[in-house]
């Protein structure tokens, strides 16, 4: 085979192969699809419009800061979760993206969550329960939206 | 005004990357447009992250925005003389035929897609609560993290000992923009998608002198699903991506230096090399496998310019270490103690975790088949440069082996760890193994047939 040929098939051999790459992922082009329901999530990928998304209610994000600027500074907040909510899941990592720098404790075990919501008083400022029935009798502070409501113990 | 503040933001961070870049340029040889531009956008932006950490522990608010601003601006002059004293920006269009001038087009189609895909997508998980949420928070602060940030044991999880190189970058654009905007800031993503895609054009084309297999290689990365938007990458704001086109225009600038007597492409490497560990601190591993690269590259001759090749990046690393030991930063969840009894006691993992890396990376709907074409570029590179296969092969398969151990001692469930985080590491490597494609695609294997085309400059 002359020198001629043997390149040109060299060259047909990886531009084949370049095309077997794009072949095999055409199909899917354009149209991801991720581990998580992206639906969770806002439309302009914002916090704020997660946020809307997950708790069902308008302009969360800007109310829940002001509510959590109202708390004595410093002090914890626990947030308990359900763990096997995808929607919980988003919307408990907000929640200390927003409190920042106050510290947020997330806890997605209900048990564990029981025991420290009864002895919370002196050690929160403040317990949430995301996507979570909180106990019976809890005196709710705050809510936003259906799924996400504040026990707060004193505030300004 | 949040628009025009973005774009400042953008022109500044790009004029520190190629003032440093031009500034750095070494040799009688010219600077490609591309290499300029990708090397400008992902060094500015590691320029730009230290000098807010830097300045933030004295300055903060105004004072600290115009002094970097005012540094930026400095080294975009710095490099503006460098090119009045006579070093050329040429394009690399030279030798090339119309056809392949106009193939290059095809290269908008790509970064275009980027953009549209990072305002679709929304910032998810590491990339908004690791990475995004650092810039909020410095934001928030004044420019810059207070310690009780480093530790917040509260925050633990959201590794607050990561680097800060994509964080600051977008807090540049917050202080310029005067507001946290989580849409504007997402400009950051097509741009760094754009560097990666150019650096690895001039990569192909310093290498090869072949503008159309360049191109080519160049369009390849949109084409392998984690790469482009599938799964979680560039566009929902996590770090891998950029740290793959620095590992890139590391592997492919020590290469031209050392094969096509590029003589800045030594400096630029080294460059690189230095900021990889300021991405991630997966990044360390990347700055050991460059570093053993370097090592093979240089030989035994050379040991001491090896020698300062490899103390930047070490500094950096060392820098960002000592700084997370005197804040105590906290501890993040992750790795049992590495001692020879816990190693004993997790050895059996190892047969799982080769398997799991095998499995995905033959998993055509994450990598498409890229994977499989990898082993076969490196024996046909091989056939004709055995020196280059074995670089590259180090370069590729050296990652993969550093990232077993850290699977060995995970404090994490195994499954979890591997499912969680493998495929990202491996995105660190992606466009390493593009090259490599790239490379075997425009070296034929014998002489070159009479009518082809004669290599551009640098080759």
């Amino acid at each position: 085979m002359s020198t001629k040929a043997k390149f040109h098939l060299y060259r047909l051999f990886w531009l084949g192969a370049f095309a077997t790459i794009v072949a095999v992922s055409a199909p899917t082009f354009g149209r991801p699809k991720s581990a998580v329901a992206l639906e969770d999530f806002g439309r302009d990928g914002s916090v704020n419009s997660t946020l809307d998304q997950t708790l069902g209610e308008e302009k969360c994000a800007e109310r829940i800061t002001t509510w959590l600027e109202g708390l004595p500074p410093g002090r914890a907040i626990l947030l308990v979760a359900d763990a096997n909510n995808n929607r919980a899941g988003v919307t408990a990592d907000l929640i200390p993206y927003l409190a920042w720098p106050r510290p947020v404790i997330v806890s997605y075990d209900p048990q564990k969550a029981g025991r420290e919501f009864a002895g919370a008083r002196g050690r929160y400022c403040a317990v949430g329960f995301c996507y979570f029935m909180p106990p019976q009798g809890a005196p709710m502070s705050k809510s936003f939206g259906p799924a996400l409501s504040f026990v707060a113990f004193d505030s300004q | 005004m949040r628009i025009a503040g973005c774009l400042v933001a953008v022109v500044t961070l790009f004029l520190a990357g190629g003032g440093f870049t031009l500034a750095c340029w070494r040799g009688t040889r010219s600077i490609l447009l591309a290499e300029l531009l990708g090397l400008g956008w992902m060094v500015g932006a590691g320029i730009v992250s230290l000098l807010l950490v830097l300045g933030g522990l004295a300055f903060s608010g105004p004072v600290l925005l115009c002094g970097v601003t005012a540094l930026c601006l400095l080294l975009g002059l710095v490099g503006a003389r460098k090119i009045q004293r006579g070093l050329r920006v040429e394009i690399g269009y030279a030798d090339a035929r119309p056809w392949e001038k106009w193939l290059g087009l095809l290269l908008l189609f790509p970064i275009f897609y980027i953009g549209y895909a990072s305002f679709r997508d929304a910032m998810v998980f590491d990339g908004l609560i690791n990475w995004e949420a650092k810039a909020r928070h410095a934001f928030l602060a004044g420019g810059s993290l207070p310690a009780s940030y480093f530790t917040d044991a509260t925050r633990a999880a959201y590794h607050p000992r990561y680097p800060l190189y994509l964080p600051f970058s977008e807090l540049w654009i917050y202080l310029w923009a005067g507001d946290c905007d989580q849409t504007l800031v997402k400009i950051l993503f097509p741009i760094f998608y754009a560097a990666a895609i150019l650096l690895l054009w001039s990569s192909v084309v310093r290498l090869t002198g072949r503008v159309w297999a360049a191109t080519l290689t160049s369009l390849l990365p949109i084409a392998v699903p984690l790469m482009a938007d599938h799964g979680f990458g560039l566009v929902q704001g996590y770090a891998d991506f950029p740290l793959a086109a620095m590992y890139l225009a590391g592997i492919g600038a020590l290469l031209a230096w050392r094969l096509k007597g590029l003589e800045a492409g030594w400096g630029v490497a080294v460059i690189c090399a230095a900021l990889l560990p300021w991405i991630k601190q997966d990044g360390i591993l990347l700055l050991a496998s460059l570093l053993a690269v370097a090592a093979l590259v240089h030989g035994s001759s050379q040991w001491r310019r090896f020698v300062i090749f490899a103390l930047p990046g070490i500094a950096i690393a060392l820098f960002w270490r000592l700084a997370m030991h005197w804040v105590h930063a906290a501890g993040e969840p992750g790795f049992q103690p590495v001692t020879a009894g816990t190693l004993a006691q997790n050895l059996p993992r190892f047969g799982t975790i080769v398997r799991f890396m095998g499995d995905r990376l033959s998993t055509p709907r994450i990598w498409s088949l890229l994977w499989y074409w990898v082993p076969v570029a490196l024996i046909s590179l091989g056939w004709r440069q055995r020196r280059l296969a074995l670089w590259l092969s180090v370069a590729v398969f050296l990652p993969l082996v550093l990232d077993i151990p850290a699977y060995l001692f995970t404090a994490l469930d195994l499954q979890f760890h591997l499912n969680t985080s493998f495929d990202r590491l491996a995105l660190q490597i992606s466009l390493v193994t593009v090259l490599c494609l790239g490379l075997a695609l425009a070296r034929p294997p014998s002489a070159e047939p009479p009518h082809s085309a004669q290599p551009a400059e640098g080759t």
